[in-house]
């Protein structure tokens, strides 16, 4: 029993194991421990797939707004800013 | 100096569309993004002897432009006044596990939320919602793929503290877009 306890994560560290994944690899036991939980936790395993969408998300530049844009105005601004 | 000038103004016309893009796909405020940009040609004007022309003229602005949106942010941190960090209280029981209004629902499709511009646009204002401090950390990670430590370096945080942010606003974001999308 103190085995799982030790390998059990709460759901707190399980998310922010989840966030700290974003900015580094885990760990062998890190990743054990995330494995098991999501395994067993509904609320996680939904948490880590919508953190992954939130993260592509804000990595790629918002390109539905793109084409919208005229920026002739602001090109003027600045040549005359320049000269 | 009037050679620079032209120089300068091909690159205006040519990069002027992309730049703006970008900064307000980072920024999402209009006139902040068009500022960025105007510093950017002004800065790039007034070290233009730097550019050595290993890499090309627009990665070079575009790097004028993403130091310029990380002060910006790194600025807007510093500012920030400090979140109390309650979230966990709040979305968790005394056994750390999540309390039923707050654990998370399936979303269904994710690839399909991807590609979704409504999505898209409420990510933002979600991630505009959150305190000062939290969205500027989250959008300073998203800027140049910076690491842990630099970051923390930047904005002079020890690790854990910079790791209970992120986790706390992204719980936040998460539950925002939760809230006005999947409920």
């Amino acid at each position: 029993m103190s085995v799982m306890n030790a390998l059990m994560l709460s759901c707190v560290k399980a998310t922010e194991l989840i966030e700290i994944k974003n900015f580094r690899p885990l760990n062998i036991k890190e990743r054990v421990q995330l494995k098991m939980h999501t395994s067993l936790c509904s609320g996680c395993r939904h948490y880590a797939k919508q953190s992954l969408l939130i993260s592509k998300l804000l990595q790629q530049n918002f390109s539905a707004i793109k084409n919208d844009i005229n920026t002739n105005e602001l090109e003027r601004t600045i040549l005359s800013k320049l000269s | 100096m009037d050679d620079v000038k032209n120089d300068i103004s091909v690159l205006v016309l040519a990069h002027t569309k992309d730049l703006f893009c970008y900064a307000l796909a980072k920024l999402n405020q209009k006139e902040l993004a068009e500022d960025l940009v105007q510093d950017t040609f002004v800065a790039a004007c007034q070290s233009h002897h730097l550019y050595t022309g290993k890499s090309s003229a627009k990665t070079w602005l575009f790097s004028i432009l993403k130091n310029k949106i990380a002060d910006f942010y790194r600025n807007s941190f510093k500012k920030g006044k400090e979140v109390s960090f309650l979230i966990i209280e709040e979305y968790f029981d005394s056994d750390h596990q999540w309390k039923a209004a707050y654990r998370p629902l399936d979303w269904g499709n994710e690839n399909e939320l991807l590609d979704n511009p409504d999505f898209q646009k409420m990510l933002e204002t979600c991630l505009e919602n959150l305190p000062q401090k939290w969205s500027a950390a989250i959008r300073l990670k998203y800027l140049e793929e910076a690491n842990a430590d630099k970051i923390c370096k930047e904005l002079d945080l020890s690790k854990t503290n910079f790791w209970q942010i992120i986790h706390r606003a992204r719980l936040q974001l998460r539950n925002c877009l939760e809230l006005k999308w999947a409920k």
